[in-house]
């Protein structure tokens, strides 16, 4: 987890859209079905006619069917945990861009909000005009030049936040130095 | 079902095929018979796999999660699909070792 200075407020946390967790589901909720395609194709192709799986098929096809399912179920959760774990958080004073990159990968960039040179909201393809997704790229002053968080739901309106509280910043840590003066 | 051309579908005919090539002869039968204990061991192998997998999971969910009250649905539904697959898993296999034995 991230760790905040004192004072700091968490402004947004934003998570990828939800069709881009689905997107990546829908290949593996198709092949969860591929035993009953085999079975099928088995059948369909004259196989079955000369070969037989021991004399209780149906137990050992099961068995296969079960295992085949339980890798799908893994493989959906590590997913998920992909999408959960991704996240951009916006507080009053800076940026954390979270980005799990499958189990034992973990990067987190880290930059002040008055680093901020320039942000993009794009919004790319039938699908994501209509469902209001898109990418936001965040271009800075600091070591890591641009931040892409891809597949994020209204990139627009978290734009115009962000924007919001980079104005927010600068005036006040103007006004601070003003104080100082 | 019928093929591009209109034609009605006939699929290959893949038993004519293996015995014609002289693969097999003529009312051969391929029957594989599975022994039980390997299906256990196997079973054994598949359970260590999802142990190992699920620490590791559940490790990224209370390290780095969000919420808790996701990551308690997220354990919830994963643990009680994983439960219903292996409690599936069982019976078959016990049904298979009393159907052999």
């Amino acid at each position: 987890m991230i760790k905040l200075e004192r004072n700091e407020k968490i402004i947004l946390e934003v998570r990828r859209h939800w069709f881009m967790l689905v997107a990546q589901w829908l290949p593996l909720i198709v092949v969860v079905f591929a035993p009953l395609f085999i079975k099928w194709g088995f059948g369909t192709l004259g196989f079955s006619s000369f070969i037989t799986l021991a004399k209780h098929p149906q137990e050992i096809l099961t068995l296969l069917a079960a295992t085949w399912v339980l890798l799908v179920w893994i493989a959906l959760f590590l997913i998920w945990t992909d999408y959960y774990l991704d996240i951009l958080i916006v507080t009053d004073q800076r940026i954390f861009d979270i980005e799990q990159r499958g189990l034992f990968s973990r990067e987190i960039s880290t930059f002040r909000l008055d680093r901020i040179q320039d942000i993009t909201a794009r919004i790319d393809g039938v699908i994501a005009t209509f469902l209001d997704f898109g990418d936001l790229h965040i271009q800075t002053a600091g070591e890591v030049p641009e931040i892409v968080v891809r597949g994020i739901p209204n990139p627009h309106k978290i734009r115009e936040s962000v924007s919001r509280a980079q104005n927010t910043a600068i005036e006040q840590s103007r006004m601070v130095r003003i104080d100082g003066v | 079902m019928e093929t591009a051309s209109g034609a009605p579908f006939t699929p290959p005919d893949f038993k004519a095929f293996f015995i014609d090539s002289g693969f097999f002869k003529e009312g051969a039968q391929i029957d594989f018979f599975v022994n039980p204990k390997i299906l256990w061991v196997s079973a054994g192998v598949l359970l260590l796999f999802f142990v190992i997998i699920s620490l590791i999971l559940v490790y990224h969910w209370i390290t780095y999660g969000y919420k808790a009250t996701t990551v308690t649905l997220a354990m919830l539904v994963y643990f009680a699909g994983a439960f219903v697959i292996f409690s599936v898993i069982l019976i078959t296999l016990l049904a298979y070792g009393n159907a052999i034995s």
